[in-house]
């Protein structure tokens, strides 16, 4: 298998498991959905460091990621080159978000917005809230998959680490951060996060300051950075339409 | 139109709706729900709808016997609801939503509910930001998309003044008539009811107290002792 097809299986893997399990939690109110999302993450990371699977995952070693010939035309090396990775990273980031933007724009995104904000309400208006439950958790894995796959190619490693409850918080509190009433928002709180880490991380106060960070957002700017900003702009219109009537 | 048939809900030890047998005609009745506080009229609307499994009992719409049929279901097939508590998506624009459930639900004639509710000045605006009236007319239109054959209300006057729960009580009234649909209001406004409704059903305790015109619902002793009194 070339390492192009074993990317191209790695990504079916995730888009199969998570349809599976997207099936089987799409139903649930949204505290159990993230409680489930969050036990399932837990599963996978505890089962890689089975013994039995341990040729497979590495167990608690991790496991190094290599491979020969060329993916996307550029060899292992290249990958770890951040002149060389940045563009392809950029360009994924850019795809990703245009998928999104094209779903917001989209009957879909109408009904995915609408089921987030009243989904008893979509219901009694006749449709069936888990169809497109379920396509937003398979899309968002995928999406998910393609930035944990150019994780692997540029770090060549995979620690079990990459696995934990942490990591799987740390975007809960970087959506949190940017807010998420915008597609913009997640992808804000993730800079603003991966800024936030590089700082406070060198002083070994990461949990502690990621803590207050967020006990700050949800008391301050519930909406996150961009909901916020969005209303203060609406407000600022506002005031100004406000002050040219007679 | 709708039947129940020894229709009971519980929550756990609270026995909330009794045994109801309830028939709701069709064609251009507006039928009223009155009842103290618990009397199960929020209930028998959950119940109906689909929102609350029952008990015991069966629920009859059009012949059919849809008890264990969902809400989508039950909506897909003419049976629409609003809620107590507007039930609107708050961050969607007007026009947005009304045109979402118009386009699931295949009805083209979106203009013609959009001025029945009298909502054309407020189609550009996030419904979030609209006057409670004005959401409470929007509520109101999202059940009315798609035509549906019975309109189940909670307390449609919820929150607005008496003179305001009469308007649109009146509006109703004429709206069920000119299309003639039967239409269910549970509604605390009693006198509201009473000036508009074709028909009134009144609850207490969870159970069937009496079904009849205002006129006969006013005379029934058993109503004026246990729930209206002195504003008989």
């Amino acid at each position: 298998m070339t390492a192009m097809q074993a990317l191209l299986v790695s990504f079916l893997i995730v888009a199969v498991y998570a349809a599976i399990l997207g099936a089987l939690i799409a139903r649930t109110n949204p505290l159990a959905f993230m409680m489930l999302t969050l036990a399932a993450g837990e599963m996978i990371s505890h089962s890689v460091m089975l013994e039995g699977l341990r040729d497979y995952t590495g167990g608690a070693d991790g496991l190094v990621v290599g491979f020969k010939g060329a993916v996307l035309g550029m060899q292992a090396a290249d990958f770890a080159n951040a002149a060389r990775f940045w563009p392809v990273a950029w360009t994924a980031a850019w795809i990703a978000g245009l998928i999104i933007w094209t779903v917001r724009r989209s009957r879909l995104g109408a009904i995915l917005r609408a089921v987030r904000e009243n989904e008893e309400r979509m219901r009694f208006s006749g449709f069936n809230t888990y169809a497109p439950r379920l396509i937003a958790f398979v899309l968002i894995n995928m999406i998910a998959a393609v930035s944990g796959l150019l994780h692997v190619l540029n770090a060549g490693f995979v620690s079990p680490d990459s696995l934990s409850l942490s990591v799987s918080t740390n975007a809960l509190v970087a959506a949190l951060m940017g807010g998420v009433a915008s597609s913009a928002g997640p992808i804000v709180g993730g800079l603003i996060f991966s800024f936030a880490q590089d700082e406070f991380g060198a002083h070994d106060a990461t949990q502690l300051f990621t803590g207050v960070a967020v006990v700050a957002f949800i008391i301050l700017i519930p909406r996150g950075v961009v909901g916020g900003i969005l209303d203060a702009a609406r407000q600022s219109t506002r005031s100004l339409v406000g002050r040219k009537r007679p | 139109m709708l039947k129940t048939e020894k229709l009971s809900v519980s929550y756990g030890p609270l026995q909330a709706l009794s045994e109801l047998d309830l028939e709701i005609d069709g064609d251009g009745v507006l039928h009223g729900v009155i009842g103290p506080n618990g009397a199960g009229k929020s209930t028998l609307l959950d119940a109906v709808c689909g929102r609350r499994r029952p008990t015991a009992g069966t629920v009859r719409y059009r012949g059919q016997d849809i008890t264990r049929r969902s809400v989508a279901w039950r909506r897909r097939h003419g049976m629409a609801r609003s809620f107590q508590r507007t039930s609107i998506f708050q961050d969607l624009t007007v026009y947005e939503q009304l045109r979402l459930v118009a386009q699931h639900l295949g009805d083209r004639r979106l203009d013609d509910v959009i001025q029945v509710m009298d909502l054309a000045d407020y189609l550009d605006e996030k419904a979030g930001r609209i006057a409670y009236g004005v959401q409470r007319r929007v509520d109101v239109a999202l059940a009315l998309i798609g035509r549906p054959h019975l309109l189940l209300m909670d307390e449609p006057g919820a929150g607005l003044s008496a003179v305001e729960t009469l308007r649109l009580f009146q509006h109703l009234r004429d709206l069920v008539r000119e299309r003639k649909i039967a239409a269910v209001a549970v509604e605390h406004d009693v006198d509201a009811v009473f000036a508009c409704c074709d028909k009134v059903t009144v609850l207490d305790l969870g159970r069937h107290l009496a079904t009849g015109t205002p006129a006969e619902i006013r005379a029934d002793r058993r109503v004026v002792a246990a729930y209206l009194g002195s504003a008989a």
